[in-house]
């Protein structure tokens, strides 16, 4: 059966609460354009973000659409070890960043005006080279992992009121550019606290309405056990979440964060280390109560919603709550759904139009910009990738999941250069570049699916990436990549030029 | 400031790295290839996972309220 047919649509009640939330979105949008009247405070709320803001935002940001639809929807298919996707290592999310780079971010950040990665990259490698490719990497893959999210987006929209998937999609997309390219950093932060409240509210509520539905814990997991025993021990029913995927989930939504352009904008945007601190610990609660029960929401409607199939399960979540609440609360939880995706979008959209206004224009093509111009010329940039990321979610290449696994991956990379960049003096500008290279080159056809090697022209690497992926051993393609990138870049430093005294006495004291 | 500038900074470290490393090593509070029921019939993982969370959660905390009693920790302020 199809999933429109097993919704019942109650376009009322969701075209209602949706306008008022996009109208929401809008006004805070026109609020913090009120207050970004700089360069600094577009990129980085002139770096005094407190921690309110910071926290929620950066578990928001972390949290995307396929928190809340494909991760659900695996946990339905594997039962409990689905859960090994974020629970083992949530907690880790935000403290592991903070305690490797965080607070010698939060410090340069404050002492060299850095707004962005490629800031740090250029002032620690002395190298505009790295910054720019920085820059252009980091919108290759942002505008596939904005994409995802719109998809996510359309397919909700179509399901609960009938119209195309595109309306959806074009909507979702234009509010979120409204709202970054009027109040920028700010705009995105501030709608990102809205809408992580209302993440943490749609997993709470979902939980509690999925538990009653199965008739409580006890006689669902009994349920669950006598229905098939693989629900409830590793690696799952389709033996899917083996140790190696366990120990790839915990590692790469922690330690590679480190690499992730727009979560190390928020350490720059941080005031102090207190609001480091708060920011970590709130970030971190709310990371553990919304992401722990919207995935066991999905093991929990095994019981309450049997029979899902294929694309039917990544609407788990919208089920549970059409079966136990009003419309017009069903609604607003399910706006919860469309939040998470554009808490993502906001902040990936701001970090890319850095990258393209700062790093590449004002860096390399036009030294003499004033930050006026930059500021203006941002606001064009914000709605140019927000229209690109809108065609590639009309586009759509592949699953949602897989091109956020993908450009996750593909952004993260930045890793190395990052770590070494930060502890290790001798690393050069050539070696980074020649890891980061070395890198992509690596992870593409290790990671990509098939299908998505097809869209991207790259059909050729098929054969290539099949055999990449039986050396994996079970870990996910990043590990390996990093491991290539690490040794490349350790390698060529050591037989490359160091950076100045100068910079190294002001990175490392 | 880095993870390993001072012995506070080591300690700390350590502390969190080995409770990084101790949700990864396949035992089965964390990890089971057996239904082994707990709580209200919950696989044992999940209430591993649980307590493993709080104690780091708690960690969390300490470190927290340690650091801002050092002097490094306090050079931008400590508004918001």
């Amino acid at each position: 059966m199809e999933v429109s047919n097993m919704i019942v649509p109650s376009p009322g009640a969701f075209f209602l609460v949706l306008g008022g939330y996009f109208l929401l979105m809008a006004v805070i949008g026109y609020y913090s354009a009120t207050k970004t009247d700089t360069l600094k405070e577009f990129f980085v709320m002139g770096g005094k973000a407190g921690a309110i803001v910071s926290g929620i935002a950066y578990f928001s940001t972390q949290y995307s659409m396929s928190t809340f639809m494909g991760v659900p929807a695996a946990c339905y298919q594997q039962g409990y070890p689905g859960l090994t996707v974020s629970v083992p290592g949530l907690v880790f999310s935000m403290i592991i960043p903070a305690l490797v780079v965080g607070r010698k971010l939060v410090r340069l950040g404050h002492k060299y005006d850095l707004l962005t990665m490629a800031d740090y990259l250029s002032d620690r490698y002395e190298s505009q080279a790295l910054s720019s490719l920085q820059a252009i990497l980091m919108v290759f893959f942002v505008v596939p992992m904005m994409g995802a999210q719109i998809i996510g987006a359309g397919i909700i929209f179509n399901t609960f009121t009938g119209y195309p998937e595109w309306v959806g999609v074009v909507a979702t997309g234009v509010i979120v550019i409204v709202y970054c390219m009027s109040g920028g950093i700010r705009g995105a932060m501030l709608t990102d606290v809205v809408q992580g409240l209302l993440m943490v509210a749609t997993a709470v509520v979902t939980f509690f309405a999925a538990l009653k539905l199965g008739g409580g814990m006890e006689a669902i997991n009994a349920k669950l056990f006598e229905m098939n025993p693989a629900y409830m021990a590793h690696p799952g029913a389709t033996g899917s979440y083996h140790w190696a995927r366990l120990v790839s989930m915990v590692v790469m939504w922690s330690f590679f964060s480190i690499g992730s352009p727009q979560l190390v904008t928020k350490f720059f945007a941080m005031k102090n280390y207190k609001v480091m601190f708060k920011a970590v610990i709130l970030g971190t609660l709310g990371m553990w109560v919304s992401a722990t029960l919207i995935e066991w929401v999905g093991v929990l409607g095994i019981v309450s919603v049997p029979g899902l199939e294929g694309a039917q399960r990544d609407f788990i979540v919208p089920l549970i709550l059409q079966k136990s609440v009003s419309p017009v609360l069903a609604s607003l939880l399910i706006a919860g759904i469309m939040a998470a995706g554009m808490s993502t979008i906001d902040s990936l959209l701001i970090v890319s139009t850095g990258g393209i206004s700062r790093d590449i224009y004002q860096k390399l093509l036009n030294k003499n910009a004033k930050d006026g111009d930059i500021l203006k010329l941002s606001r064009y940039i914000t709605v140019i990738l927000g229209v690109i990321a809108i065609l590639f979610g009309i586009w759509r290449p592949g699953a949602i999941f897989d091109i956020i696994i993908f450009s996750f991956g593909g952004l993260t990379i930045w890793a190395t250069p990052m770590l070494l960049g930060i502890y290790w003096k001798r690393t050069t500008s050539v070696g980074a570049i020649s890891g980061i290279i070395v890198g992509i080159m690596t992870y593409i056809p290790f990671s990509a699916s098939p299908t998505m090697l097809d869209k991207i022209g790259l059909r050729a690497l098929q054969p290539l990436s099949a055999m990449m992926k039986g050396y994996a051993l079970g870990f996910d393609a990043l590990i390996p990549t990093w491991f290539v990138a690490m040794a490349v870049t350790i390698l060529v430093s050591l037989v490359t030029k160091p950076v100045s005294e100068v910079t190294l006495k002001r990175h490392f004291g | 400031m880095g993870m390993w500038d001072n012995a506070f900074e080591k300690k700390w470290s350590v502390i969190f790295l080995a409770m990084y490393v101790i949700v990864m090593i396949p035992v089965k509070y964390f990890y089971a290839t057996e239904y082994i029921a707990s709580w209200k019939g919950l696989p044992v993982f999940m209430v591993g996972w649980f307590w493993h969370t709080l104690v780091t959660v708690i960690l969390i905390f300490v470190f927290y309220f340690q650091a801002m009693r050092r002097e490094d920790y306090l050079e931008f302020g400590t508004e918001g």
